[in-house]
């Protein structure tokens, strides 16, 4: 099909469609959208291509892979939570101070005057721990499907670096309310960490930015929390997904009768 | 492949919407939940009950007082309208009007007094009944514990004279123009008299009492010449003191008045000052109820005001072998008391918000409790050695026998230094706690004032002029110094353990005053005690008696005629050092020889006196050894030194040390100390000597008084006489036992 002709078509069907051409044959979605209806499998392809958010995602997904009981749609919700912890966490920050003894009494304030401030602290809560237990599900369902073998073996390695992460953003928010949970949660955790060999004392101090859980300590836990963590997590996750197309999208089982690699 | 069939696919989007309809309307749940709050129906309530009597309504809206330099966000008029946005509703519970206090609530807040959650605006949340809130809302009639927080030190002044001023100011019926804590004022209807409620926080006018006359010259038929009548300077002491008292807090100041009266200080540190038995108090009202344990059979509420209470009345039945005494308290007392345990609960709040007690006490050193000898003595010492210091306090507490403080044989031998020292650093292995300094917090003034709350049991001793002018009986004389003196100075005053008083040299220097002197205040540091029991006839018949002892016929010395010695200071540094130092410790205060370094001794000896008692004889070494050679012009030097620089040491007078035999000496203690003492000096029945603070504050001169002279009233006898199993012990014998009591210390060392 020579180029000329295969526009020429495009331009009749749109013709024919009147009001829909009038929509999508404007300068201004043609501006942010540069193909057609996804009508014809070119459109379609350059739907995916073209669009930031859908271009991680395969061109074709095999029906087999969206059952639920493939995948139980484990990372999917993951991501689900990470958003909502951004959305609930962007909003607290604005209620919050990384600041002793304002970070407690900003908690009070959340609890008994902002609006829906409750909700909006146990909203980001529950996410978090939902998150926590989503995450380590996805490693199980990944590991006793055996995802992780070749040619996955480095996207496994990713999300491993994901469960950490994970862990770590829960860890550090742990400490941000400045209550006794909070403050001896976070002395334990650093005490443990002391019990590294040779460099424990160190580790311990850099964690706290000193030598007891203070000031020092809430800062850095704040930082880590609200900045440099969430960031490594969504670098780390456009990596794990970008991958997951790469290596051939999502691992499935081989067909029954026919033998071979499954999906390869 | 397989296509889903078509049941499968509605199922799934049949599950998507009901799912989407959950999470909408979980999500409509919050803001709805913001929304039906209880302040928002409290406040609805209140423009319901407004309505019908005719109040103004109220816009819907958080009411909050927000003080940032106290760090208060108080959120309670929300719901206590009446005391926030809205006009009162008279005689409601939660919209009436805020009592009349001293302070303006928008000042201060509300949770510095009443305790609770001030950010909260929930019910149960606002009132601190919330899980791990340390702080629940005082009760009704708790509330001036919450006065606490910022009057950290309201005063209790000087208990016995506080208390009489309370009734000199009810007797004289100052009630009738004055109002105390809303009591009195019956005739102001004509002019207005100052409340006194608050007095003691504002100040007391010096001149109350001189104004209040030269009112009532001015106004000669007015109120106050029929009602003010002529006061004594003490009743006038008296009244100001019951002033000082006056806080405006009449319940709290009860509690923290019956706390001291009781004497609970002497076990309870409180700012930094008490007894170290029981626990610091100090801030144990910002204790939580879930800090507290509660016995199985804890019937009363759980509040700590009731735990304290029911901890009060049987201290015991509550905390497990608890040390602390049943004081046999009224409910009542013990209600009293919980409320000022309540109140210590000490916040931390910027200087300009103090109130006065707070900046006199932590500011200006001031003190809560007076400091006269009486009130140290009640609040820190009667609980353990009683109200009278009888040593009987509470029965025997402590599975101790405590000591006596007046019994007269102990007062007549313990040295002040004795007692100071005893007070300062406490005694190991026993209940005494250190009361000094950085321990027990008690300042040397008040330390010395307690020394002469003690000294004050001691009888006075007649003045020099009364023993001059009473009559002088040789027979008794005699009778009383074969009794009392020839222990130690010899059957005929040939000296022993004391110095010789028949030598020439005594007898022309010391003067009968000077005698008088000794008898009566005894030589701090040597045996010397004092004989304070004993009357003029007594005295004057003793001195009469050392006056016929003498070698031959006594030659005044014209100690005045004398006096005019030219020495130079720091000549006489080197000649002390090098000729008396040796006995007499490198400041004087006391070696082999006596201690002359004392402030006191050389004021009524000066400087003749020392030059002569040393070119006269007096000085003699123990050995027998010749007195180091000194020329006249170093005598003086010596002299001047000693005057001018030698009492200003501040070394602490170790006394005359004993040289004596210890191994005759453990002899002798095993056959007659070691049965109430211990064979090691661990004690018995009998006091530990081995306990090291003991030795430390003992000095010889102590331990051989006490041997010689007995104490009366407790087991041990005087050693200086013949008594039915008590063996008569010499001079020579106590020294030797002395010495073995001092190596006591050392031996234990050895064991450990």
């Amino acid at each position: 099909m020579s180029e000329t002709k295969e526009t020429t078509l495009t331009a009749e069907r749109e013709k024919r469609r009147g009001l829909m051409a009038l929509l999508h044959g404007n300068r201004v979605f043609r501006s942010l959208f540069r193909h057609g209806l996804p009508d014809t499998n070119r459109n379609r392809a350059l739907a995916t291509f073209s669009n930031f958010f859908l271009h991680v995602q395969p061109v074709k997904v095999r029906l087999r892979a969206i059952k639920f009981t493939q995948t139980f749609y484990l990372g999917g919700l993951s991501l689900v939570c990470f958003g909502t912890l951004t959305i609930t966490g962007i909003l607290l920050m604005f209620y919050y101070h990384p600041s002793v003894p304002r970070a407690y009494e900003d908690m009070k304030d959340l609890q008994f005057v902002v609006s829906s401030g409750t909700f909006l602290r146990n909203l980001h809560r529950w996410s978090a721990h939902v998150m926590v237990a989503l995450v380590f599900l996805h490693m199980v369902r990944v590991f006793f499907a055996g995802a992780y073998k070749p040619p996955r073996e480095f996207n496994w390695v990713l999300g491993v670096i994901l469960f950490v992460l994970t862990v770590l953003l829960s860890y550090t928010g742990y400490l941000l309310p400045w209550d006794q949970l909070a403050y001896w949660a976070v002395t334990v955790g650093a005490n443990m960490a002391k019990a590294v060999p040779v460099m424990g004392e160190d580790i311990r101090f850099l964690m706290l930015g000193g030598t007891e859980v203070g000031e020092n300590a809430l800062i850095r836990f704040y930082v880590l929390h609200c900045v440099v963590l969430p960031l490594a997590l969504t670098g780390v996750i456009a990596l794990h997904l970008w991958r997951v197309r790469k290596d051939g999208g999502l691992h499935l089982p081989p067909l029954k009768g026919k033998g071979g690699e499954g999906d390869r | 492949m397989a296509r889903p069939t078509n049941l499968r696919y509605g199922l799934m989007i049949w599950t998507f919407a009901v799912l989407a309809v959950v999470f909408v309307a979980s999500l409509a749940f919050a803001p709805a939940k913001s929304y039906f709050s209880e302040w928002r129906a409290t406040q609805r309530q209140y423009n319901t009950v407004a309505a019908g009597i005719g109040v103004a309504p109220i816009d819907p809206g958080i009411q909050q007082i927000w003080l940032k330099e106290l760090g208060v966000v108080d959120r309670c008029a929300s719901c206590h309208v009446g005391m926030g946005p809205g006009d009162p509703i008279p005689g409601d519970p939660v919209f009436g009007a805020h009592p009349a206090i001293p302070h303006e609530p928008e000042e201060i807040g509300c949770t510095f007094c009443h305790g609770g959650q001030g950010r909260a605006t929930g019910h149960e949340t606002a009132h601190g009944q919330a899980e791990h809130w340390f702080e629940p809302l005082l009760e009704r009639d708790q509330f001036e514990a919450g006065c606490g927080s910022c009057h950290s030190a309201i005063p209790v002044g000087r208990l016995a004279l506080a208390d009489t001023g309370r009734q000199l100011f009810e007797r004289y019926d100052c009630l009738a123009c004055h109002q105390v804590d809303g009591r009195g004022g019956g005739r102001m209807e004509t002019q207005s008299m100052p409340d006194l409620s608050g007095v003691g926080l504002r100040g007391i006018p010096a001149d109350w009492y001189e104004g209040h006359l030269a009112r009532r010259r001015e106004e000669a038929d007015g109120l106050l010449a029929e009602s003010f009548g002529d006061l004594e300077p003490t009743e006038v002491e008296a009244i100001s003191e019951y002033l000082g008292t006056l806080v405006a807090m009449p319940r709290l100041a009860r509690g923290k008045r019956l706390f001291h009266e009781l004497g609970c200080r002497g076990c309870h540190v409180v700012n930094g000052v008490g007894g170290s038995e029981g626990p610091d108090l100090s801030e144990v009202g910002k204790k939580s109820v879930e800090e507290l344990l509660y016995p199985g059979n804890f019937r009363a509420e759980r509040t700590f005001a009731s735990w304290q209470v029911e901890h009060l009345l049987s201290p015991g039945e509550v905390v497990e072998g608890s040390l602390m005494p049943d004081q046999g308290l009224t409910r009542a007392q013990a209600e009293s008391l919980a409320l000022y345990l309540l109140s210590l609960r000490r916040a931390e709040i910027p200087g300009e918000y103090w109130p006065p007690d707070r900046t006199r006490a932590e500011r200006l050193g001031e003190r809560e409790f007076g400091t006269d000898g009486q009130t140290l003595y009640q609040v820190f010492c009667a609980a353990c050695h009683g109200a009278d210091g009888s040593g009987r306090a509470h029965g025997v507490i402590f599975g101790q026998a405590l000591p006596s403080l007046v019994n007269p044989d102990f007062l007549a031998v313990a040295s002040d230094e004795f007692l100071r020292q005893v007070i300062e650093t406490g005694r190991s292995g026993r209940r005494m706690p250190a009361w000094g300094g950085g321990e027990g917090g008690l300042r040397n003034a008040e330390v010395q004032s307690l020394i002469g709350r003690l000294r004050s049991e001691e009888p006075t001793a007649p003045t020099y002029d009364v023993v001059a002018a009473a009559p002088d009986d040789p027979t008794a004389g005699a009778a009383l110094y074969a009794k009392s003196c020839a222990v130690c100075h010899g059957a005929n005053g040939e000296g022993g353990i004391g110095p010789s008083l028949r030598s020439a040299a005594f007898q022309d220097l010391a003067t009968d005053r000077f005698i008088h002197r000794a008898i009566t205040g005894g030589r701090p540091g040597t045996a010397m005690g004092r004989f304070r029991e004993l009357d003029a006839a007594a005295i004057r018949s003793l001195i009469a008696h050392l006056r016929s002892l003498s070698e031959r016929a006594r030659e005044p010395v014209d100690l005045a005629g004398v006096s005019a010695f030219a020495g130079d200071v720091e000549r006489g540094q080197v000649v002390f050092a090098a000729s008396c130092a040796s006995c007499h410790g490198a400041q004087g205060e006391g070696g082999i020889g006596p201690g002359i370094g004392k402030q006191a001794f050389l004021a009524s000896a000066g400087k003749a006196f020392i030059a002569l008692s040393y070119s006269r004889g007096r000085c003699f070494d123990a050995a027998g050894t010749p007195p180091p050679d000194v020329e006249r012009q170093g005598l003086s030097d010596v002299a001047t030194w000693l005057v001018e620089r030698g009492g200003r040491s501040a070394v602490e007078a170790a006394g005359r040390i004993v040289v004596g035999d210890p191994r005759n000496g453990q002899r002798l203690y095993a056959k007659t100390c070691a049965a109430c003492h211990g064979t090691n000096g661990e004690g018995k029945e009998g006091p530990a000597l081995g306990n090291p603070e003991f030795l430390a504050a003992a000095n010889d001169g102590f331990l051989q008084a006490t041997i010689i002279r007995g104490r009366g009233g407790t087991a041990m006898p005087g050693f200086n006489r013949d008594q039915v199993k008590v063996p008569r012990l010499s001079a020579g014998e106590v020294d030797d036992i002395v010495s073995f009591i001092r190596s006591l210390l050392g031996g234990e060392k050895e064991e450990n």
